[in-house]
């Protein structure tokens, strides 16, 4: 994930060096290197014509925030089959396995042997990488200069340098294929004392975080899913699955676990301004958290075998006044301070309201809480810059765990009708629903099932449309309370249902079942006072 | 970037000294021509003065070529003129300049020494031997054409190396103001000689030995040490300058230049200014790598600042000041642009034309009126009041983000302090400072307040001066002051119990005094009302928008945010005038309209404050015209919205009455079904008939008033018969 962005370099394309002994001189090409490759009786002869100068952008990329288990290791095969076909180093791969082992003093250069690379990369050696951080002399702790929006197990962080121009966007999850530059020299330039911390945290030891030279990048937007026919055919079987295991989950309500698919798939399809369709924010109600205090947590536990990417937070009174959710610019380092909220699209949040006391929110609880309903409702963050707030674009769907209505305003509430006797026997219903994931085929349909639909395209038909205007004039005139945005929000529900039993266009029995669900909703909720 | 065809710089020097000699710039009012640099190189020599700017403008007027040059290869000619000047100095010295500092008698003293010291044949001229750096007081400074473009950080890209550009941003970083070395003297152990060395970069490395004839023949390997005395320091400052966050991309992070001030730029600025930059965009090398690694091939790069300007909050120079480009004008000059304006407010919220159509006028605003002390406010002031749900937040919202200056607060969430203005004490000094609220922070723009009805009403009276006297007064803690409040005030609240109730009076609904009501130049009541006709076209629209991912073709497309804004101040530097032949029109409209109020039942108010209002908006369509004079049209078009935002208020009662609610209404229809074919009723028929079905005598009672004063009956003179007419 592109997590900052540096101000472009410059640099020689083409530089030429003459040798002081022979007066030789010669062209060399400085693309994809840090430093001048020249001998001990070579230099660099700035003042030659013959020397090009070019600019290239810097972004500094780190492994995906909220990437779980499962999923890592989905890419981490992915990859080794990469290797085996051109050799080529892997940007999560680089983070996942390359370390510096014993390499610390060896230059990564062009001439290096194809063969050679191969050793590095194989040599999967994660603990030696401490070592190689203890010999680095570092002012700034490991922490400051990794700079992860949340903990993340064996991430790496890595400066990229891109030449071909290529535009990436902050948060953007690209795979990066390059040269690698791990020169220990790198950090250590020489400063004055006011300038430390900015070039200490801009040219950070090599070892921790390697530089590396894009020769190609592949954004990654959608992942490939090789037997995807397979699956769409198969869509309304993985759907009861789903459906079997998440109504389970959430003691026997089946209505909660339709919404609960819908929001697993849902995704931003459209935007302008502050208006943005496809969001699907669900607010999780009434569970008995008095007997069941860790519910949110186990049921979190579950989604994250099934969705990509996801994070669990908290929201506590202390959390909220204490932790750094917005990203921040540092002016002292000169680069962004990831918070929180810093993730890559589709990393599902859940948060759980539970542990929420009453008292007073100070400045910065005022700002999260801003931050996490702005996000909510128009998936939109704002970035401190300190001397101006810039909008970033986001596509987080959020999950609300809250005893009553959640203090973040929410569109979607599902008030949660308990089946008593699956609340007794709730351990056993968690261990039932692992053995039922147990069977691998059926897990990996359930995840691959997600991340198909999420990407499918869908149409609205020129019938179903009339249908719904129908439907919604006639509702109006029951309820006035029912306003444009509940057309908006059963329209993407009704997408999302049709999406999710596999079809990509909507029929009317689909439109009815999701009218039908949706009223079933409102009749849960208590009805605001007239 | 070296010129392609070397350029011949002796023959641009000699250009430069005709061009400084011959110059003649004319003002424009008064005519009057003045030596423009001739007198500039004066008040240099007599070191009244320190920078001597070159207007790019005047030389290009002079010698285009040369200009246009220079602007390529600016630093090279910065060093040409100073030579040029220096050289040109002395002749422009008219009398006797005494020594300002110590450099300067050091440098005096040095030079009396050196003349008696020299043999007397030896024809040499005393200052060779220093480096004229040392001997300069002053600096030059190239001003940009007045006409190139200010660039956005991002712009500066590497074709613009080593020329003169013109950059906007916000400065994020300063350093201290450090002096800087330029010129190092040193003086030898041995034989005691000087030796001068320039410095031109970051770094230096300290001359060791002495070059002079004396310790290089006898090889006495004489010591240099460095003279502070001696030698010249410049004030040196370094800024970091961060595009602003209109100029950055959709999901980029803002990118940062470094600049370094020298001499006069320096302390120009401090962070958080947005300034302007003129400087020569420049590389340096990496100070950097250990000689092991060798040596790295990045460099660094940064812009030596020219002229440094600043500008204040109050008048931002963005984007939006920049003239429209043709083809935007004939777009916003078409027919319809009122309706096609008012519809790109908000255009994600369906319909409510009329009211957007308000708050366009109130982001372009009417005139202010003033004369001697009495002061009439421009400022339209809006109140929206309305149902839940019926987007009055996000339209505010919008238009906080749409104005140029505005703040948005919440009634609740903001007391009378936080409003207006506090007294502080400051930290440091213990002395009481004001510090401005959000009315005071809005001055000049919009002040959006949300959940106007729950504010608390100690605060509420803080804004009553706001919004007639447009001030606000401190009379607290020994400070008194009056600050400006030049604010249009967008309010927007809900009714007191939940939903509108069209039986009670605004007063009661919103539960505000009818002192602060009045002071709204329109008050606009959104009621989500069930109708199958608008049901079907909302619904339409919002299937169109699910269906094809865009906003259906047949509405005008909305204008873009930055367009509006840039109209809006363009429409702002009007002045439309009311001319007299109107002023009969409006009289007679306002006697109209309080005829009418008189006779109908009013539940809003009509006085004098909405003459002023349509005053108000009437010069504020007149603006939006980008007209100089009022129109017919325009006010009527104010008189409409006025008469469209009573409409709101004074009709919101049929739907109810349609639904039978209203017991009065029930009544009615009781005694026309006890009537049937007859013309005439018995009163105690009808109590009879009400009370069993469950109406008390009182409202019966009212009805019957209620529509004899509406004709429908007579009542005879014992009030115990009624005739239907």
């Amino acid at each position: 994930m592109v997590q900052d962005m540096y101000d472009p370099e410059y640099f020689f394309k083409q530089y030429e060096v003459k040798n002081t002994k022979t007066g030789e001189s010669d062209i060399r090409c400085g693309m994809y290197t840090d430093a001048a490759r020249c001998l001990s009786d070579e230099e660099v002869f700035f003042e030659s014509n013959k020397n090009e100068h070019s600019e290239r952008q810097t972004y500094v990329v780190m492994s995906i925030p909220g990437l779980n288990k499962w999923a890592k290791e989905q890419s981490k095969c992915i990859e080794t089959n990469v290797q085996k076909f051109n050799s080529m180093t892997h940007n999560d791969n680089m983070k996942n396995k390359r370390s510096l082992d014993d390499t610390d003093i060896e230059k990564m250069d062009c001439s290096e042997s194809v063969a050679k690379k191969e050793k590095i990369l194989t040599n999967d050696s994660d603990m030696n990488i401490s070592n190689a951080r203890s010999k680095v002399q570092s002012i700034l702790s490991e922490d400051h200069i990794l700079n992860f929006p949340i903990p993340i197990d064996g991430g790496k962080v890595c400066i990229v340098k891109i030449y071909d121009g290529t535009i990436l966007k902050l948060n953007q999850v690209i795979d990066i294929i390059g040269f690698i530059s791990l020169d220990p020299m790198l950090n250590t330039i020489n400063c004055s004392e006011d300038e430390m911390n900015e070039v200490n945290t801009h040219n950070p030891p090599a070892s921790l975080v390697p530089r590396l030279h894009a020769i190609k990048l592949i954004a990654l937007t959608k992942s490939e899913i090789v037997n995807a026919p397979e699956i769409i055919s198969k869509a309304q079987l993985i759907r009861s699955d789903l459906h079997i295991m998440l109504s389970q989950l959430l003691f026997g309500d089946h209505l909660a676990a339709d919404y609960l698919i819908c929001h697993l798939l849902s995704m931003i399809y459209m935007r302008r301004d502050f208006f943005c369709l496809g969001a699907f924010p669900l607010n999780i109600t009434n569970f008995p958290a008095s007997r069941l205090k860790t519910f949110p947590k186990e049921f979190y536990n579950f989604l994250t075998l099934l969705v990509k990417k996801s994070h669990f937070l908290e929201v506590t009174l202390e959390n909220l006044n204490e932790l750094a959710l917005i990203p921040k610019k540092d002016y002292e380092c000169n680069r962004l301070t990831s918070g929180i909220l810093q993730l890559s699209d589709n990393t599902h949040l859940v948060l759980d309201e539970t542990g929420l006391s009453t008292g007073e929110l100070n400045v910065t609880g005022k700002e999260n809480y801003k931050a996490l309903s702005d996000l909510l409702m128009f998936q939109k963050l704002t970035y401190d810059f300190k001397y101006y707030s810039m909008e970033y674009e986001t596509d987080i769907p959020i999950l609300i765990f809250s005893d009553v209505k959640s203090f973040i305003p929410c569109p979607i509430q599902v008030k949660l009708n308990i089946d008593t006797e699956s609340e007794n026997i709730y351990s056993q219903v968690i261990e039932a629903a692992y053995q039922y994931l147990n069977d691998e085929t059926r897990l990996t349909n359930i995840r691959q099932y997600l991340e198909i639909f999420r990407h499918t395209d869908f149409v609205f038909n020129e019938e179903i449309t009339k249908i719904i205007q129908d439907d919604f004039v006639e509702m109006r005139s029951v309820n006035k309370n029912i306003s444009m945005d509940n057309l908006h929000s059963l329209m993407v529900f009704a997408r999302l249902m049709s999406l999710s039993y596999g079809q990509t266009t909507l029929d009317i029995e689909c439109w009815k079942k999701t009218v039908q669900l949706e009223m079933e909703r409102m009749s849960r909720l208590p009805q605001r006072g007239r | 970037m070296a010129n392609k065809v070397a350029r011949d710089y002796t023959k641009d020097r000699e250009q430069f000294k005709t061009f400084f000699l011959e110059f003649v710039a004319i003002d424009d009012k008064t005519d009057i021509k003045t030596f423009k640099y001739r007198q500039q190189l004066t008040k240099i020599a007599h070191r009244e003065q320190i920078s001597f700017e070159i207007d790019l403008d005047d030389v290009q007027s002079f010698d285009e070529e040369l200009a246009t040059s220079v602007a390529n290869n600016t630093r090279r000619y910065t060093n040409l003129v100073l030579d040029l000047v220096q050289e040109m100095l002395p002749d422009f010295k008219e009398r006797v300049v005494l020594p300002k500092d110590s450099l300067d008698i050091y440098l005096e003293h040095r030079l009396l020494i050196q003349a008696r010291t020299r043999q007397p044949g030896e024809a040499q001229d005393a200052r060779t031997k220093y480096a004229p750096e040392l001997m300069r007081r002053f600096e030059v400074y190239f001003k940009d054409f007045s006409d190139s473009k200010a660039y956005s950080v991002r712009d500066i890209k590497a074709d613009k190396i080593g020329k003169l550009v013109t950059v906007r941003g916000i400065v994020t970083k300063t350093t201290e103001v450090k002096p800087m070395i330029v010129v190092a003297t040193y003086t030898c152990d041995e034989c005691g000689s000087e030796v001068s060395q320039p410095v031109h970069s970051l770094s230096f490395m300290p001359l060791r030995t002495c070059p002079s004839e004396g310790c290089r023949v006898n090889k006495s390997g004489g010591r240099l040490y460095l003279q502070t005395k001696g030698s010249k320091f410049i004030k040196f400052q370094e800024l970091k300058l961060q595009e602003h966050s209109e100029q950055v991309p959709v999901g980029h992070i803002p990118r940062s230049l470094t600049i370094f001030c020298r001499g006069e730029t320096t302390r120009n600025c401090l962070p958080g200014d947005h300034i302007i930059v003129t400087g020569v965009f420049l590389p340096f090398l990496k100070t950097g790598f250990n000689a092991r690694s060798g040596p790295a091939l990045s460099s660094e790069t940064y812009l030596d600042a020219h002229k440094i300007v600043c500008l204040n909050n109050v008048d931002t120079v963005d984007d939006s000041n920049a003239e429209l480009t043709d083809q935007e004008l004939s777009l916003l000059m078409q027919d319809d642009f009122y309706n096609k304006l008012a519809c790109s407010l908000a255009p994600e919220i369906y319909g409510l034309e009329d009211v957007k159509k308000a708050l366009l006028l109130l982001l372009v605003g009417g005139t202010d009126k003033k004369k001697g002390d009495i002061k009439i406010r421009g400022n339209i002031n809006i109140c929206l009041m309305g149902d839940p749900g019926v987007a009055k937040s996000q339209l505010l919202s919008y238009i906080t983000r749409l104005a140029p200056r505005s703040q948005y607060t919440t009634g609740r969430g903001s007391s009378g302090v936080g409003l207006t203005a506090a007294i502080m004490k400051d930290p440091l000094t213990g002395q009481m400072v004001l510090e401005g609220g959000a009315l005071v922070l809005a001055d000049q723009g919009v002040c959006c307040i949300d959940e106007f009805d729950k504010m608390a009403d100690a605060d509420r009276t803080a804004i009553h001066e706001v919004m007639e006297q447009q001030t606000i007064s401190i009379a607290k803690a020994g400070i008194m002051a009056r600050l400006n409040a030049r604010v249009s005030i967008l309010a927007a609240a809900n009714p007191a119990y939940g939903r509108y109730n069209p039986q009670r009076s605004v007063e009661q609904n919103i539960q505000l005094p009818a002192a602060l009501l009045s002071r709204f130049d329109l008050l606009w009541l959104i009621q989500d009302r069930a109708d199958r006709g608008n049901d079907l076209k909302l619904a339409q629209h919002i299937t169109y928008v699910h269906q094809h991912c865009s906003q259906p073709p047949t509405e005008t497309e909305a204008i873009d945010m930055k367009l509006i804004r840039k109209y809006i101040n363009l429409c702002k530097t009007k002045e439309p005038v009311i001319s007299e032949e109107l002023t009969e029109y409006i009289v007679d409209s306002y006697v109209e309209m309080r005829k009418e109020a008189r006779n109908s039942h009013d539940k809003t108010f009509t006085s004098a404050r909405n003459l002023l209002a349509i005053l108000r908006l009437s010069t504020a369509l007149a603006r939006l015209r980008l007209s100089n004079v009022v129109d017919k049209d325009d006010i009527a078009e104010a008189n409409r919205l006025v008469e469209m935002s009573k409409h709101s208020i004074n009709y919101s009662e049929q739907r109810t009455n349609n639904t039978q609610q209203n017991p009065i209404n029930r009544i009615f229809h009781l005694i026309r079904e006890l009537a049937g074919d007859k013309k005439t009723v018995k009163v105690s028929d009808i109590l009879e008939r009400c009370t069993s079905k469950g109406f008390k005598p009182d409202p019966v009672y009212k009805c019957i008033e209620e529509y004899e004063a509406l004709n429908v009956w007579q009542v005879n003179q014992t009030r115990r018969l009624i005739t239907f007419i």
